[in-house]
């Protein structure tokens, strides 16, 4: 069960990247992260996210070409695997259904 | 320009980021950077930095250890294999290796353990760092003598007079044969007399008896284990019974008596310098002296004191010599202080190895040999370790194939180095395993070629040395290999485009004039100390030592030696009979004397005789007579040596009379025969008659009749004192003891010097065979176009010739010096000359070359269809 297990932060990531499938690496799902979050985060924090993904098969990477850019170092691209897409519709599922659970209570002032 | 990242955060992410991750994260953190770097460097750098750090995580770190267990006991595995395999493809090589190696570790073993046998001599006892020796050096003319013996009054004195001093324990020879019984049983024994403190301050194994007051009694003996064991036949004597000193023998007269044993010591489990059988005690010695010994300048006893701890000893050395000064020239207290007898200490347990003075000065002693040995010992384990290096290296030529192709392969040089060294420490690893057991099989019997037992204390220390040794030789033989195998480069390899440098070319002929220089001069000094002690075992002495029986008179014969000589002589094996006082071949007395008015001091040395001395020994008369029944009063006659009348500047001496110990007329001139040693020269000296004051006798024997004679003889001297063992000696056996130490030292000398000259030997065979192994297809080439056997064997050693003619020049100079100075010990010695380096160098040459010439004559014979088929 572990391996399947998501935790918040790398949902969040494991979301971003889907969401920009092929096209997410570090510093863009950073600060897309950082955007929408409206706080500052590390990029570590990230890293540390995407290799656990990785390592439980959520993840899969590739490397860009070479450009000029970032020191000539090459920009290495995320993008969601079935496996992940599956644990993230779980997750939602999950998510959905007990929040129709709650009921229609009227919150008073 | 862009903005550069903080170099030394990069250089640690380097350090610690893993490989795989490292480009990602540099260039994240690089983006950021230059990113923020626009609105403010300084900001840009933080985060940087700060990015750098949170990456430092247990799980973005490399592994500095790629411990992988499976991995690494296959690679041994594999390594193991392949060593194995080569050692049985290769089993000429190995097999010189191993023998090689082992023997020189075997031998530098022995040496160890034969050196540290002798620098712990004395070391044991717990007062080491306190204990002394009180030594006196006299000087009254040029020269200054050394004395060990001081006056007997001295140890009272330091011990009521001198703070520093916390024991005194005086020590005195018995000059003499004693005999100790038991019950029937007579033993002679060899015994000492020693102050009460004896053993409080030496810590001899004392296994019976009370340490604190064993020698208090006057009548008190302590004995050795050994001799307690011997005295009596059925039981072991103990402490609390009574064993006498019996009244006939010569020394009985003044000790004879009964005492009671006090304690049993065992000095057999030591790491002693003297040995002796029992101990009486000095009172007893102090009430038997005659009263005139009882003076400053007497030198009776040794005396050993310790000194309380924090004395300085160069001060005390001052201190005790005003002390003694003080006491010696009492009535002279003006004394010129350069002159005369000095006092100084020199601790305990140097003495064994520093005991020779020259002038008044140490110079040295035994640690000569001991540094000699080590020097041995020490060179014949770098010839092996040279020749194992040379030979691996050598080697390794025939296994460039398998370097290359495993290179190709992707081995790392790690991975190869690895291998080697796998190879070379089993290697060297069998040889330790080989030489230790051997050497621990073998060191009792250094005690056979050394002179003195090897008492080994097996302690860390020791332990420390060997496995050093072992370690050191194993990483020295074996790592220069490995690593210089592991660097070949594996494209040139396979291309066959190897070529050694010069530098190495030059370094493996420099090893191997090395090996041969070390073996040359082993030889050449070998043969120079062969011949010297053959010199001394064939020099015309001046009389005959062969066939010449000499024991003791004591008992009843010393009252009746005219009725023993005459019956001696009639018995049938027995030529000629004598008497002389002492040692027949080394006078026992000396003195200076003046024999004329005006002429400079002459020493002497001079012995007593009986009558017949002369003729039992073969000493020549040049002229005069010998002492003889025929005259009287022959008390007052002096019989001269050759070196007498020259060192007296006389004329024609015979019938005159000189004052030498008294008025003495000279009947005889005898021609100049060797006293003592070849070491020392011919000395003046004389001989004077006395036959009742003369204790040794000496009979020649027929040469063929020797075990007959020797029976009846016997039988007289049992008829004459019955109780005592006949105990003698030959002279010539006599006259070896006086070379014990050349000989003994000959001998070792030889077997390393064999070693040596043996493994350089093995080393020149591996390495002569590998070069005729290189050189194959050159060899097969030429007989293909028409070389013959011979143009090829010389093609093969004119490097060699070469090589030995440099290792010739280089060692004829330093064998030459060495042995010259050795040879300065003698007086009388061999003369170097050209024949003997000639000797040397042909031998060496001899052998070097035709263990080349046969490996290549066995190429020369190849069918070069074999070596050149497979281009």
């Amino acid at each position: 069960m572990s391996e399947q297990s998501l935790g918040e932060f790398e949902e969040l990531v494991l979301l971003i990247v889907a969401a920009n499938n092929k096209e997410a690496y570090g510093v863009q799902i950073l600060k897309q992260l950082e955007e929408r979050l409206d706080r500052k985060l590390n990029i570590s924090g990230i890293h540390v996210a995407l290799k656990r993904m990785e390592n439980k098969g959520f993840v899969e990477s590739s490397y860009g070409g070479i450009t000029n850019e970032r020191g000539g170092r090459r920009k290495k691209f995320y993008s969601i695997t079935s496996l992940g897409k599956k644990v993230l519709d779980r997750q939602y599922e999950l998510r959905t259904s007990i929040y129709q659970e709650i009921p229609k209570i009227s919150f008073g002032q | 320009m862009k903005p550069q990242p903080p170099k030394r955060a990069l250089r640690f992410l380097h350090w610690f980021c893993r490989e795989d991750y490292l480009e990602e994260f540099e260039g994240d953190l690089i983006e950021l950077f230059e990113e923020v770097y626009e609105e403010s460097p300084r900001k840009a750098r933080r985060k940087f930095f700060w990015g750098v750090v949170r990456c430092f995580r247990p799980a973005f770190i490399k592994a500095f250890y790629k411990v992988n267990h499976s991995n690494t006991t296959t690679m041994f595995k594999h390594n193991l294999l392949i060593t194995l395999r080569n050692f049985k493809r290769y089993k000429g090589s190995f097999l010189i290796n191993l023998t090689g190696l082992s023997v020189g570790l075997l031998s530098a073993l022995l040496i160890y353990f034969w050196v540290y046998s002798e620098l712990t001599v004395d070391g044991f006892h717990e007062t080491d760092q306190q204990l002394y020796q009180v030594m006196r050096n006299s000087n009254y003319g040029q020269e200054t003598r050394v004395y060990y013996n001081n006056s007997d009054l001295l140890p009272d004195a330091l011990r009521a007079e001198v703070a520093e001093v916390e024991y005194v324990v005086p020590f005195v020879e018995v000059w003499s044969d004693v005999y100790l019984s038991f019950g029937e049983k007579n033993i002679k024994a060899d015994g000492r007399l020693a102050g009460k403190d004896f053993f409080k301050v030496f810590s001899y194994d004392l296994i019976q008896g009370d340490r604190n007051n064993a020698l208090t009694g006057m009548n008190s003996i302590v004995l050795s284990k050994q001799l307690a064991a011997s005295l009596s036949a059925d039981q072991t004597v103990e402490v609390g019974q009574i064993v006498s000193i019996p009244g006939e023998t010569e020394y009985g007269t003044r000790y004879a008596g009964d005492y009671l044993v006090t304690g049993i010591f065992d000095l057999s489990k030591q790491n002693v310098s003297e040995k002796f059988d029992f101990l009486l005690t000095t009172e007893l010695f102090l009430s038997k002296r005659s009263p005139g010994n009882n003076k400053w300048n007497s030198n009776s006893s040794r005396v050993y004191i310790t000194l309380k701890e924090g004395t300085d000893v160069t001060q005390f050395n001052d201190k005790l010599d005003d002390f003694f000064r003080n006491k010696r020239y009492a009535d002279n207290p003006d004394v010129d202080p350069a002159w005369g007898e000095h006092m100084f200490l020199q601790q305990y347990s140097t003495r064994y190895l520093y005991n020779r003075y020259e002038n008044g000065v140490l110079s040295g002693g035994r640690i000569d040999y001991i540094i000699l040995f080590g020097a041995v010992g020490l060179m014949v384990l770098i010839v092996a370790c040279i020749n194992f290096m040379n030979l691996s290296t050598a080697q390794a030529f025939r296994r460039l194939k398998e370097v290359g192709v495993k290179k190709v392969v992707g081995a790392s040089r790690r991975v190869l180095a690895i291998q080697h060294i796998t190879e070379s420490v089993i290697l060297a690893g069998l040889s330790s395993l080989i030489a230790v057991f051997a050497a621990l099989l073998l060191y009792p019997k250094l005690s056979l070629i050394s002179a003195r037992d090897i008492v080994i204390d097996w302690n860390a220390e020791l332990f420390v040395g060997i496995i050093g040794i072992v370690i050191i030789t194993g990483l020295i033989a074996g790592s220069y290999p490995a690593f210089y195998i592991s660097r070949m480069r594996p494209i040139q390899i396979l291309k066959g485009k190897l070529k050694t440098s010069l530098s190495e070319v030059i370094v493996r002929k420099g090893l191997v004039v090395f090996q041969f220089c070390v073996s040359l001069i082993l030889i050449i000094t070998v043969i120079v100390v062969t011949r010297q002690i053959d010199y001394t075992q064939s020099k015309n002495l001046g009389y005959e030592r062969d066939n010449v029986l000499t024991f003791r008179s004591e008992g009843q014969m010393l009252d009746n030696y005219e009725t023993f000589l005459s019956e001696v002589k009639r018995i049938t094996g027995v030529k000629n009979a004598g008497l002389i006082e002492g040692n027949p071949i080394n006078f026992s007395n000396s003195g200076g004397g003046f024999p004329r008015e005006g002429q400079p001091m002459v020493q002497f040395t001079f012995a007593r005789v009986g009558y017949d001395y002369l003729e039992t020994m073969g000493i020549e008369l040049l002229e005069g007579r010998s002492f003889s029944r025929e005259f009287a009063n022959e008390e007052t006659k002096i019989i001269l040596n050759e070196t007498s009348v020259k060192a007296m500047g006389l004329e024609d001496p015979v019938g005159k009379v000189y004052n030498i110990r008294g008025k003495k007329q000279v009947i005889g001139i005898m021609k100049d025969f060797h006293l003592q040693s070849l070491h020392e020269e011919i000395k003046p000296s004389f001989l004077i008659f006395r036959p009742e004051d003369v204790n040794t006798v000496v009979i020649k024997i027929q040469a063929g009749a020797e075990r007959e004679t020797l029976t009846d003889v016997e039988e007289l001297y049992r008829s004459f004192n019955p109780g005592l063992p006949f105990e003698y000696e030959f002279l010539d056996q006599n006259y070896e003891a006086l070379y014990q130490t050349e000989q003994r030292t000959a001998s070792l000398y030889r077997y390393f010097a064999i070693v040596a000259v043996f493994i350089s030997c093995l080393g020149l065979l591996g390495l002569s065979a590998f070069t005729v192994q290189m050189r194959l297809k050159e060899i097969g080439i030429r007989k293909v176009l028409g070389s013959g056997v011979w143009r090829i064997i010389r093609l093969l050693t004119q490097d060699l010739t070469r090589t030995v003619i440099i290792s010739l020049l280089i060692s004829i100079p330093v064998g030459y010096y060495l042995s010259e100075s050795w040879l300065n010990g003698f007086a009388y010695s061999v003369d170097l000359n050209v024949s003997l380096f000639a000797i040397a160098g042909v031998a060496i040459v001899l052998m070097a070359w035709s263990i080349v010439a046969l490996q290549a004559f066995r190429a020369s014979r190849v069918n070069p269809v074999e070596c050149l088929k497979d281009e």
